[in-house]
């Protein structure tokens, strides 16, 4: 398990070259190829950069600005005009406010059910833990497009329509998260908990007072993915809200779209989706990192 | 348990382990005591995938097989017919090759590329490794609603456009390239290879430095050039890297959808209407739900399928 962690100081692609170190033709090839290498990723990265460069700065430029070509990247004047036209037009603040409690609730279920049930599948030995692992591996390969009409209907039935039940209860959802704690329980020793049961701990205080503070590592993993999912999710509050009041803040961004073509406060409102997630992932980058080979270990 | 207060008498001195109560009994053995609270952590989760995941994956196989639009209040059943409308309906296999284009120029691309990158980045210093690492990851982390925003004006039909600003510096002809059929998929497909290599380069450098150096001293031992190297040592060690990517790229590629929505609507006409654009369209258009599962029935067979296809392909000489 261990054997997947990044570890960015050992590298083994650049083993030492035995052979060619002392001759001339052998350095600058190799000085011609480093050159190279740095040229391509330097590129790829401002490449990668630039829509987001642009997205800042058009959101703190006056709008004349905002399709001068080539572009104004740091503009002479910043203002916040941008950002006031989105929060007056639009129902912005409504958004945010629906983005951030909905999506908070979302994570702290998800960090609930998947830290409960991802462990008693680990570590707690019960008939039918292989069926119910089984049928986990089942359900992760269920993508919600394949289940949306149902689901909708079942929306419908309840009377949760254009309601946060509707946002938040079915996103509870989550076999790919179950399967991650799983996975991330597994590595947890067992000696502590084999200790504490000596002890005579009960099962629920061997949850809360063992495995809970040595798991903190995962479950920061499991908080951190799963918010930015659902922070960035659309598909879903697409299809269960009908009023602009009752949208989250992508779903209400594409709605502006094509209302009015104003780019300016287009990139403001972009910005205020996009920003929280680049506080959270250059905060947390470690786990993120981290949580990008999870899924990825063998075994 | 412990520290509950024993009924009646018995509780100042009992006999140690020995409850009087058969139940409490039960409850107290460590054994019996693992299966309940095993089950009480699993419940809650499992009762949800069953009502939320699988009773809907059943009622999607009920829905294909009906007519059901809840517009028009009409539900009954008609076999193979939503299936067979399916089969004959043009746009939907323009949906699927699109699809298909969109999987075969993006997954390989993304495979390539990120391996190509991870190993430039390999011998770097690692804190330029975790700068490099931040910038390309930073597309995803980002909502596709926001990316597709700031590529509406990259591809801006007129000169006002980033890429028709690059285009007509190095003396072409500005392209209208969201607005026509030939070249909007490929201006989507530009914009992924741009967006989508992060999680592929991390993934990559992870397993690039899991390769021990003894192997690749072994081969400078025995004057293996750089691309036997590759070949010998450093392609059969990613392969589970490689399978992972592929299997994750391709479902994700089919079943493309947030960027579409927000760039394209699945046009000009059909050019970009991909396979769940067009169950989208089906359900929460026209809400016929019974053609709408029905191609969701086929998708999850085409997701399954696809999966399954690329293990055999990639795990024929992988030993994990």
């Amino acid at each position: 398990m261990s054997s997947t962690s990044l570890a960015p100081g050992r590298v083994a692609g650049s083993g030492p070259d035995p052979v060619g170190t002392t001759s001339t033709a052998a350095r600058v090839v190799r000085g011609v190829v480093k050159v190279l290498s740095y040229t391509v990723l330097v590129l790829f990265a401002i490449a990668t950069l630039i829509p987001f460069i642009w997205m800042i700065s058009t959101a703190f430029k006056p709008n004349e600005l905002s399709m001068e070509m080539p572009p104004v990247f740091i503009p002479p004047e910043p203002t916040l005009k941008n950002f006031e036209v989105f929060f007056k037009q639009m129902n912005a603040w409504r958004w945010i406010f629906n983005s951030v409690v909905t999506v908070s609730i979302i994570t702290l279920g998800h960090v609930i059910l998947y830290t409960t049930a991802g462990y008693a599948l680990a570590k707690l030995s019960f008939p039918g833990r292989r069926l119910v692992f089984g049928m986990v591996i089942i359900a992760l390969t269920i993508p919600l497009y394949v289940i949306v009409v149902p689901l909708y209907q079942m929306m419908f039935q309840f009377g949760w329509m254009n309601t946060y039940a509707a946002l938040i209860i079915p996103a509870l959802v989550g076999p790919a998260n179950l399967f991650l704690m799983k996975q991330f329980m597994q590595t947890l020793p067992s000696s502590l908990i084999d200790s504490a049961r000596v002890d005579a701990c009960p099962e629920w205080r061997i949850f809360l007072r063992v495995v809970l503070p040595i798991a903190k590592p995962g479950i920061a993993v499991l908080a951190i993915f799963t918010f930015m999912g659902y922070w960035n999710g659309f598909f879903w509050p697409l299809i269960v809200t009908q009023t602009s009041e009752m949208r989250t803040l992508t779903v209400g961004l594409t709605s502006v779209r094509y209302g009015s073509f104003d780019y300016g406060s287009l990139m403001a409102g972009s910005l205020i989706a996009a920003a929280p997630m680049f506080l959270v992932f250059l905060i947390f980058q470690r786990y993120f990192l981290k949580g990008l080979t999870v899924g990825a270990v063998k075994g | 348990m412990t520290s509950t207060p024993a009924s009646g008498k018995d509780h100042a001195d009992r006999p140690p382990g020995r409850p009087r109560d058969p139940i409490r009994r039960l409850l107290q053995h460590r054994l019996y005591n693992e299966w309940f609270w095993a089950y009480l952590f699993l419940l809650p989760c499992l009762a949800i995938f069953v009502v939320f995941l699988v009773y809907p994956a059943m009622q999607s196989v009920v829905y294909s097989f009906e007519a059901f639009n809840p517009l028009q209040g009409e539900r009954r059943f008609i076999g193979l017919d939503n299936y067979a409308t399916l089969f004959r309906d043009p746009v939907w296999w323009t949906a699927i090759l699109n699809t298909l284009i969109f999987t075969l120029a993006t997954v390989p691309f993304s495979i390539a590329v990120s391996l190509g990158i991870a190993t430039l980045l390999m011998p770097l210093h690692s804190r330029l490794q975790t700068l490099f690492k931040t910038v390309f990851y930073m597309p995803g982390v980002t909502s596709a609603v926001v990316i597709g925003m700031v590529w509406l004006w990259i591809f801006y039909p007129f000169s006002e456009g980033l890429a028709n600003y690059v285009v007509e510096s190095l003396g072409g002809e500005r392209i209208n390239w969201l607005g026509r059929s030939a070249t909007a998929m490929p201006s989507i497909i530009l914009m992924t290879w741009l967006t989508g290599l992060g999680a592929a380069i991390v993934l990559y450098m992870a397993a690039l430095g899991n390769i021990p150096a003894s192997m690749y001293e072994a081969a400078d031992i025995d004057c293996a050039g750089s691309w036997t190297r590759f070949r010998k040592i450093t392609w059969p060690l990613i392969k589970p890297t490689t399978l992972y990517a592929a299997i994750i790229g391709t479902a994700g590629s089919f079943l493309v959808f947030d960027i579409v929505y927000s760039m394209t609507k699945g046009g000009p006409g059909t050019a970009t209407t991909t396979i769940v654009y067009r169950l989208y369209d089906i359900a929460f258009g026209r809400f016929e739900f019974g053609l709408a599962s029905a191609s969701a029935v086929l998708l999850a067979f085409l997701v399954v399928g696809f999966s399954v296809l690329q293990l055999r392909f990639f795990s024929t000489d992988v030993e994990y």
